[in-house]
Formats: C-alpha cells, sequence, structure tokens
C-alpha cells in the first residue's frame, strides 16, 4: 500500500513511548483527547453494560427453562427482557464497533493524527456514560417493562414503570452517536492522507461511512419520537394515544424509521470488519472491492426504505405493506453482493485460521441463516404467521448478536495486538470462537423451530409441549455465557504475560500496521503518502511480513 | 472599503428587504382562498425564504461541495419519511 | 477560494494541531456543522411528520385550531428572527474585516432581537393559558372537533417550545462569543467560530420561516 517502514523490534527492553505508556494518571485517561485512548474507555464501558445486558438475558433463559412462570414473575420478566433489549442495542450494539474498533482505526486506517473533532469525541464518550447511567437508574428504581420498541399507548399511557427516563437515557446515548457519526463523517472528508483517494480507502472505512451516514439521518428521527412519548407521558395528551385522537402507528412509523436502520447499522461495520479479515488471512487481495464499497452505501440508504415491514399486523394499509415487502427484499441484494464477493475472495486463497480468521468464518454462516430467514419474514404471507413469535427472536439474534458480536470478537482479536502492543494465547482464543459459534446456535437455532412451531415470544410461561427445545436453547445459552468470559479472561492475562506484538502480527496491509504497537501519541512521525490500492497482499513487502508472522506463530505455539 | 465588499454588504440588505416582502406575501396569500393550492403555495414561499437565506447567508455556495450533499441528503431523507408514511395514511382502506 | 484565505495573515485562526493548514480546519468545521444542521432537519423533521398525518386526517380541526393564534404577533416575530439573520451575517463580515467594535454590537443586537422573539412568544403562551388552549394542563376548548383541535395545539407546543430551546442556546451561544470577542486582539482569529455560530442561527431561523405558515396561517380567509 505504502511507505514509512519500521524497524521491526525486539521483545525486550522498556517499550518505547506510545499512547498506553505516555502518561498513566487516571486523569490523563479521563481527560484525553486522543482517538485511540477514547476507545479504549469505549471499550472498558461497553463491555461492562454487555455483560450486564447478558445477565438478564441469562435470567430470561432460566425462566425459560421450565413452561411455568415460576422463577421471576410476569412483570419482572417483562422488565428482565427490557433492560436486556435496552441495553444490548442501545449501550452495546450501535456504539460497539463503531466507538472502539472505528475510533481507534479509522485515524490510523487514514494516516490522519486524531479525528476532526478530538473534544467532541471525548465528549461523546461522556455523554454516552451519562445515558447510560440515566439508564441504568431508571432500570434498577424500579424497572422498564415496554420493551427495547416503547410501543404506544402501553409506553405513553399505561405502564407503571419508569419509562420517561429510561426514554432520556436512550436519548441522550443517541446523541453520542450522533457525535461519533458527525466525526467519522467529516475525518473521512477531510483528513485522508495525500494519495489516499476514496477507492483507495479501506473498506472497514468505507463501512464506518456508511454506519455514519446512518447514525446521522437516523437517529435525530428516534430522539425527537422518543421526546413525544415523553410529552404525551408527562401531560397526558394524545398523539399516539387514539383515545384522544393520536395514532399509534404514528409512533411505529417513527420509531422503526430509525430503528430498522439502526439494525443495519450494526452490521454494516460488522461488515467492514469482516471484508478485513477475509482479505489478510485469504493472502489475496480482495474481490469486487467496488462493489464491496458501494454496497455499504446500498445498505445504508435501503436500510432506510423498508422500516414498514415491522408492522405488517399492526393496521397498516395492505398496499404500504406490499411496498415495503418488496423493498425489503431488494435489501437483500447489497447484502448478497458482500458475502459472494467474501466467499470468492476465499477461494483460491491460502486460507490461515488464525483466530481472527475462525471468527469471520464463523460470521459468514450466521450472517448467511440470518439474512436468509429475514427473507422469510419479508415476505408478508409468512410474516403472518411467524410475527412476535420465536422465530423472529431468532431471526435478529442471528444477525445482531451472531454476526455483529462474531465480527467484533474477529476484529478486537485482529487489532488486538495493535491496540495493547501484547499477543493473546491462540490456543485459547481458538478454543473460544468455536465454544462462541457452537453455544450460540445452540441457543438460537432452537428458537427457530419452537416459534415457527407457534411459541410467542416476550411470556413468561409458556405451553409445555414448547419445553424441549427451550431446555436445548437455554443450555445453549450456558455455553454461550462460557465462551463470551473467556476472551475477557485470557485478553486480560495477555496485557500482563502476553507476548509483544511486533508493529505487523498478520502480515497485513494497511496503515494501521505500518507503525509501532501500540501507536504512539501523534499515529504517524510524518503524514504517510499512499501510492496505490489496498489489500496489496501479492506485493514482496506483505508476503514477506507474511512469512515472519508465521515464523513468530510457530514458536509461540 | 474595497468594491467588492460594498457589493457584498448590499447583497445582505437587498436579501434581507427580498425576505421581508416574502414574508409579507405568505401572510398575503393566506387571506386569499386558494383551495388545496394554499399550503402548497405557503411552503413555496417558505422554501424560497430558506434557499435565500441558505445561498446569502449561510454562504453555501463558497462552502466545501461536501455541505451541498449533506442538505440534499437531509432534505431527501425528509421526504423519505414523509412520503412512505402518508404512502400508509393514504391509502387505508 | 475560501474565506478564511482572504482573512489578513497576522489575524488568522490557529491551526490545532491534527489539522494540517488552516485551510483543512476551517473546512472540517463548515462541513461538520453543516451535517449536524442535517441532523437538525430529521430531529425536527419528526413533529412536521406528526403534523403532515393530523393535519391530512383532520383538516378541518386544524384549520380552526390555527385560527386561535395570533397572526399580528407571529407576523412580528418572523420579521425580528429575519432581522436577527441579518444582524448576525453582517456580525460574520465584520469578523472577517477584523473589525471589533461593531463584529461585537452587532452580536449583542443578534442576540437581542433573539431575546425580543421570545419575549413576544411568551407573551402568545400566556395568552394561550389565559384562554384555556394548553392541552393536558389547562384545555377549556369544547365542541365536536376539541380532540383534534388539541392535537394541533399539542404540535403546536412541541414544534415552538423545541424552536424556543434552539433560540435560547442560539442567544446563549451568540451572547458568549461577544464577550469572547471583546476580549481578542484580532477577532478575526475567531472568525470560524462565529461563522459556524451563524449557520446555526441562521438555520434556527429556518426552521420558524417553515413553522409560521404551517402553524399560522392554516385558511385565514375561512
Amino acid at each position: 500500500m505504502s511507505v514509512t517502514t519500521v524497524p521491526p523490534r525486539g521483545a525486550v527492553g522498556p517499550a518505547p513511548k506510545n499512547y498506553v505508556n505516555v502518561n498513566s494518571s487516571i486523569k490523563s485517561w479521563l481527560l484525553t483527547t486522543d482517538h485511540k485512548r477514547v476507545a479504549i474507555l469505549y471499550l472498558i464501558s461497553a463491555t461492562f453494560l454487555f455483560f450486564l445486558g447478558g445477565i438478564a438475558a441469562g435470567l430470561v433463559r432460566a425462566e425459560l427453562v421450565t413452561p411455568a412462570g415460576d422463577l421471576v414473575s410476569a412483570e419482572t420478566y417483562n422488565k428482565l427482557f427490557t433492560m436486556h433489549g435496552v441495553l444490548m442495542v442501545f449501550f452495546f450494539l450501535i456504539p460497539i464497533v463503531p466507538a472502539v474498533l472505528g475510533n481507534f482505526l479509522i485515524p490510523l486506517m487514514i494516516g490522519a493524527r486524531d479525528l476532526a473533532f478530538p473534544r467532541l469525541n471525548l465528549a461523546s464518550w461522556y455523554v454516552y456514560m451519562t445515558g447510560a447511567v440515566v439508564t441504568l437508574i431508571a432500570i434498577f428504581t424500579g424497572g422498564v417493562d415496554t420493551g427495547w420498541t416503547f410501543y404506544t399507548p402501553f409506553s405513553s399511557v399505561y405502564s407503571n414503570s419508569a419509562v420517561i427516563m429510561t426514554a432520556i437515557g436512550v436519548l441522550i446515548v443517541g446523541f453520542s452517536s450522533i457525535f461519533t457519526g458527525l466525526n467519522f463523517i467529516v475525518t473521512i472528508h477531510k483528513m485522508r492522507a495525500p494519495g489516499l483517494t476514496w477507492f483507495r480507502l479501506p473498506l472497514f472505512v468505507w463501512a464506518m461511512y456508511a454506519t455514519s451516514l446512518i447514525i446521522i439521518l437516523g437517529t435525530p428521527v428516534v430522539a425527537i419520537t422518543l421526546v413525544l412519548v415523553a410529552i404525551e407521558r408527562l401531560l397526558g395528551v394524545g398523539i399516539f394515544n387514539p383515545v384522544v385522537g393520536g395514532d399509534p402507528l404514528l409512533f411505529q412509523h417513527l420509531f422503526w424509521f430509525y430503528s430498522h436502520p439502526a439494525v443495519y447499522l450494526t452490521i454494516l461495520p460488522a461488515m467492514g470488519i469482516i471484508s478485513e479479515l477475509v482479505t489478510c488471512f485469504s493472502r489475496k487481495r480482495i474481490f469486487g472491492y467496488k462493489y464491496i464499497a458501494m454496497s455499504s452505501l446500498a445498505i445504508a440508504a435501503y436500510g432506510f426504505l423498508v422500516w414498514g415491514h415491522h408492522m405488517f399486523v399492526s393496521g397498516q394499509s395492505v398496499y404500504a405493506s406490499m411496498v415495503f415487502s418488496l423493498l425489503s427484499f431488494m435489501v437483500a441484494v447489497p447484502s448478497a453482493i458482500k458475502v459472494f464477493n467474501w466467499t470468492a475472495t476465499l477461494h483460491k486463497g491460502s486460507i490461515w485460521l488464525a483466530t481472527p480468521m475462525l471468527y469471520a468464518l464463523g460470521f459468514l454462516g450466521l450472517f448467511l441463516i440470518g439474512g436468509l430467514t429475514g427473507l422469510f419474514l419479508a415476505s408478508l404471507a409468512i410474516d403472518v404467521h411467524v410475527h412476535d413469535t420465536y422465530f423472529i427472536v431468532a431471526h435478529f439474534h442471528y444477525i445482531m448478536v451472531g454476526a455483529v458480536v462474531l465480527a467484533f470478537l474477529g476484529g478486537l482479536h485482529f487489532w488486538w495486538p495493535k491496540i495493547t502492543g501484547r499477543m493473546y494465547s491462540e490456543k485459547w482464543a481458538r478454543l473460544s470462537a468455536v465454544v462462541i459459534f457452537l453455544g450460540f446456535n445452540l441457543t438460537f437455532f432452537p428458537q427457530f423451530i419452537v416459534g415457527y412451531l407457534g411459541m410467542p415470544r416476550r411470556y413468561h410461561a409458556y405451553a409445555p409441549e414448547f419445553q424441549f427445545w427451550n431446555i436445548l436453547s437455554s443450555l445453549g445459552s450456558v455455553v454461550l455465557a462460557v465462551g463470551y468470559f473467556l476472551p475477557l479472561i485470557y485478553l486480560l492475562i495477555s496485557l500482563r504475560t502476553g507476548k509483544r506484538a511486533p508493529a505487523n502480527p498478520w502480515g497485513a496491509t494497511g496503515l494501521e500496521w505500518q507503525i509501532p504497537s501500540p501507536p504512539p501519541t501523534y499515529n504517524f512521525r510524518e503524514t504517510p503518502v499512499v501510492t496505490g490500492p489496498p489489500y496489496n497482499y501479492s506485493a514482496v513487502a506483505a508476503e514477506e511480513a507474511y512469512r515472519e508472522a508465521r515464523k513468530q506463530e510457530g514458536q509461540r505455539e | 472599503m474595497t468594491n467588492r465588499n460594498a457589493a457584498e454588504l448590499r447583497t445582505y440588505l437587498l436579501v434581507f428587504v427580498a425576505l421581508l416582502a416574502l414574508v409579507g406575501a405568505t401572510v398575503g396569500v393566506a387571506l386569499i382562498d386558494l383551495g388545496p393550492f394554499g399550503p402548497i403555495v405557503a411552503l413555496l414561499i417558505a422554501g424560497v425564504k430558506a434557499g435565500l437565506i441558505m445561498v446569502f447567508f449561510m454562504h453555501i455556495r463558497k462552502t466545501t461541495k461536501v455541505a451541498w450533499i449533506f442538505v440534499a441528503l437531509g432534505l431527501l431523507w425528509l421526504f423519505i419519511m414523509l412520503s412512505l408514511t402518508m404512502a400508509d395514511y393514504l391509502t387505508r382502506g | 477560494m475560501s474565506d478564511v484565505s482572504q482573512i489578513a495573515a497576522e489575524a488568522r485562526p490557529i491551526v490545532a494541531h491534527h489539522f494540517d493548514d488552516v485551510e483543512q480546519q476551517h473546512e472540517a468545521n463548515t462541513l461538520g456543522m453543516w451535517v449536524f444542521l442535517t441532523t437538525e432537519v430529521l430531529f425536527f423533521g419528526g413533529t412536521f411528520l406528526g403534523y403532515l398525518v393530523f393535519r391530512s386526517l383532520y383538516t378541518h380541526a386544524f384549520a380552526e385550531a390555527s385560527r386561535h393564534l395570533n397572526v399580528p404577533l407571529g407576523t412580528a416575530n418572523t420579521a425580528l428572527l429575519l432581522c436577527s439573520s441579518l444582524a448576525m451575517v453582517l456580525a460574520v463580515y465584520f469578523v472577517r474585516q477584523d473589525r471589533k467594535r461593531t463584529a461585537v454590537v452587532l452580536l449583542l443586537l443578534t442576540a437581542a432581537l433573539g431575546a425580543a422573539f421570545l419575549g413576544i412568544k411568551a407573551v402568545e403562551w400566556i395568552t394561550d393559558w389565559h384562554e384555556g388552549l394548553v392541552p393536558g394542563l389547562n384545555w377549556l376548548v369544547v365542541g365536536p372537533n376539541a380532540k383534534h383541535e388539541e392535537l394541533f395545539f399539542v404540535l403546536y407546543f412541541t414544534m415552538t417550545g423545541l424552536h424556543a430551546i434552539h433560540m435560547i442556546i442560539g442567544i446563549a451561544v451568540v451572547g458568549i462569543a461577544a464577550l469572547v470577542l471583546a476580549r481578542q486582539q484580532h477577532v478575526a482569529r475567531r472568525f470560524t467560530n462565529i461563522e459556524m455560530i451563524g449557520l446555526y442561527w441562521h438555520f434556527v431561523d429556518i426552521v420558524w420561516v417553515f413553522l409560521f405558515p404551517l402553524l399560522y396561517l392554516i385558511n385565514l380567509h375561512g
């Protein structure tokens, strides 16, 4: 790809000055404007909230082991799945890849010293934390039982839980993602290194750009929607409440105008990661670069045209439903383009089954299942049959958990040496990748079946004939939980005892691999100049780095 | 003061006068019964006013071209939201 | 040619460490502001959607309800905001010329006009309260369409309220900017900041330009 070469460093001696050891006081972390440090702040806080949301999910699965509602009351159960949904969607899935990996990598990938607005970036983390605290206070001082979707008029009139406070928390966290999206857009437009044209950008950057577009075009709408819910609830006026002349469907239009694209804004960054992983661990230039880049934009745009498929059985006009159904089928096209191109990249590549690649391959399988079941749901007749059943739950978990979390973990393992300067235990990492993949499928595949058989979602009790599948699912969730804890442990251990990472442990192309691991505070000593397209894995330098990386790997094992 | 500066100040004043005239026009139009065209004309006048403000007061012509893209995106997305939602309301049985 | 390049060399803004030069910095800031305004379009857009839906469903009630509003005051307020926009654009112009005193006076004038707008708005709201036009809190309208007229007023208060919040933020920012400029030797150093504040101010003005006919001027003839 380009230029600056870094002298190889030995594993001994004190590490040179980098963004981590430049200043270790707490204050320097809390007041940092370094995009790399802000990314770490996000990583820590989002991981914490992920495990909190995971505990709620665990309790839900525990309740569902038996058909009777015996472990928790119906009310508590409603609060648990709402807590799970709110924390996972708004505080983990949406920010996790952009705010952690995007924050860390975009300036490195485009050869910039920081994001365009470093202080706004730090502010976004504080806003995120404020939203998290407000939401957690709401959850722990009464909870909220509306589901993460806040459907009216239940949320705005009848629910006896902390709806307003939760809505305010979600509203606040929305602003943090707007800040991040705005920052990325300006950075990618205005701060690229000389020679780094749009079609030389890494596909991860393209994905983050498309994601940012969704953030800035969608998030304000959910913000105003939640404001309207709060107004209706506070003043008892009718906007969405039919008793006083309002229309509940208006809420659903407004809500899904953001919240359907929100699915794409979690999956697009994941796709960006997969594009990087597949090409690196196939040792081949990515197939169909331009198509993958453009399909990201296409997904971002199309994603806004399909929201009505959440409302097929809600009293929406049948003609509108037909239009939304057709548009929903079309959004599968750009996603399929990506999958085909990734598969073509694998074809005749020299596949290296390192941990990140295991996650990438797992992603491909889960995304395929999640995407294809999405097509079932896009067709009107089938959707009427499986609407509000566990089929839906399984479908979106395959996309938003299976695909997104696997891709995130793949990316985290890929860039962990760059972020921390340490190698993790490859053996444990491969093991946990397999455990997570198996645990995930065991948890969610039975839900497709039980949903198709007619088990409705969001009830704490169910008919006894569904018990077998629910036991499988709950067993799977235990395996999955173990799988999630393993990386937490061995990655933390690697910080102390991991081998020092070289600048480029995977023999990857891309500007971020040409600076030391971890990167110095100012990223690039001199602004790099880019002279060619990305993913040039046939270049001599890349070949050499690859051979070196495999040799290192052999020594580690 | 150079000619260029004088011209710039004159433009600001002219645009301001035009905007005030359009405020008068929009109130005047509201007093006439135009049937279904009433709101359309009102929105057209508001659009012209917004255009004048964007071009002459917000200098959108002089800023980076990308700014145009985002103005267009914002309006297009607003249009998508309004039109697809209305597609539901207007075709209900 | 960008506006910053017209500024005399000694009054050029300081370049932050992560930008290459003053042009890149200025372009990044400008683009950032426009992107932010795009989000604002969609933010207000949600209320416009509510307005569109309910006006198309309850056309007659909306026209009826709209007649409760005070058109002369609304018109005066529109004119006031346009005056404030003129003051703002002139303030930006004189900052670029590095003419401190004029720029500061114009910024203060902008803020004062904005405050006058809010004053008139407050008078209107208080009148609405006395006439029993506040949904949920003091709603005294009766009649066959009362429910749907109430919907109009919910939207009216939401939209004008959100706009007023934006005005309050704008007035505060413009006021602070005036105080900061008053302490500067070269106000042109702050050109980008003032220009960005101007963009925000004009945008809030544009929102009102649309709110005014939609809320005040439905079928005045009927």
